[in-house]
């Protein structure tokens, strides 16, 4: 059976579980796959966590280097978010340019870091206008089982959370220090199956998915970040449900990704 | 509008806003100021007859009362916007007086 055949029909099948309030794997419309944090992965990076939701795996590395601030903003350190889907992580990911879906996973990661302030940038500042360390947060997805954009902002956040500036090493101060992490920002991704609307969705879901929103969710219980992804639509009340699912989920992660774990 | 105008079948029109907070206030269309200084931004789009949002995107930080509060001012605006797109195409292409120039 080709591809595209089998996809619909698995497409159809998980619309009429979803009606029933069902997934394939059995889990409630409310239910996180198995989330798995181990941090400092890596230990020729500056900071790394290796993360799990279910199958999907993403791991994200940190690596701090003295650079120039931007004209714009002379007194704060530079932050760059980057996200390679390696096709081994999936039969859909081709070698080449950054696909679409790479950029968004960036962007989406990105922007919840900023918005919520997670580092403070100044304190990336060495000398104001002429040196400020630059920050690389870098998110290798490794298996692509759905919901990329939960599992790399979990990858950034925890990685983030143990750093080490490593100002000897770059004779930029006496000693190396922990990086600061002030604010926690965890990110929520649902999709929309007919008349439900699921969390944390797998590979199969989201290509089946009516449209697939990101909430992401501070400490202060603030909303810092939202995009609407994939084809389709939400509702102003669905937006608002999703909402106060996605700090609920948001609390239990944001205690893993300062500690890691499982749960 | 002008995929309307061009008479391409739609589904619907596509009004689009962005809602905002300025100084603890939630605020509908920012101008440029607001927007670089505001505490966040959320663009949207609806589509009218089905009441559901095609685009939303958000940044900065609300807590889920303003969000609640920026959502629903939102889509009040985008179905301002609406009606002034339908009275538009309306006035368009409403038939002159007889013997009249289109």
């Amino acid at each position: 059976m080709s591809e595209e055949v089998s996809a619909e029909i698995l497409t159809t099948h998980i619309l009429d579980l979803a009606a029933e309030g069902k997934r394939l794997d059995g889990r409630g419309p409310d239910e996180y796959r198995r989330v798995s944090i181990e941090p400092g992965f890596v230990a020729t990076a500056d900071g790394s966590a290796l993360v799990r939701i279910g199958d999907t795996a993403v791991l994200g590395g940190i690596k701090l280097e003295p650079g120039k601030p931007f004209p714009d903003t002379p007194n704060a350190g530079v932050l760059t978010t980057n996200a390679e889907l390696i096709p081994l992580s999936s039969p859909t990911f081709e070698p080449g340019p950054p696909q679409p879906g790479a950029i968004e996973v960036s962007r989406v990661v990105d922007r919840a870091i900023r918005a919520a302030e997670t580092i403070d940038l100044t304190r990336l500042c060495v000398t104001p206008g002429e040196k400020s360390w630059v920050c690389y947060v870098d998110l290798h997805v490794l298996d692509h089982s759905g919901n990329l954009i939960d599992t790399a902002a979990l990858a950034a956040v925890s990685a983030l959370a143990h750093t080490t500036v490593p100002a000897k090493r770059f004779e930029v101060g006496e000693a190396d220090y922990p990086l600061e992490v002030v604010h926690y920002p965890v990110e929520c991704t649902f999709v929309r199956l007919g008349d439900t609307i699921m969390v944390d969705p797998t590979f199969d879901e989201e290509r089946a998915a009516q449209g697939r929103l990101t909430v992401a969710t501070d400490e202060m219980r603030r909303v810092v970040a939202m995009q609407k992804g994939l084809v389709g639509a939400f509702s102003p009340d669905d937006v608002k449900d999703v909402v106060r699912r996605a700090f609920r989920h948001g609390d239990r992660h944001r205690a893993l990704a300062k500690g890691g774990g499982s749960e | 509008m002008a995929l309307a105008d061009a008479g391409i079948p739609m589904v619907d029109l596509l009004p689009a806003v962005a809602v905002g907070k300025v100084a603890g206030k939630i605020a509908l269309d920012l101008k440029k100021e607001e927007d670089n200084f505001g505490e966040a931004d959320l663009p949207m789009a609806l589509v009218p007859q089905s009441g559901r949002l095609v685009l939303l995107q958000m940044e900065g930080h609300m807590t889920e009362e303003e969000l609640s509060q920026a959502l629903d001012l939102g889509v009040q605006g985008c179905r301002e916007i609406y009606e002034k797109m339908k009275q538009a195409l309306r006035e368009r292409y409403a038939i002159g007086p007889v013997g009249g120039s289109a």
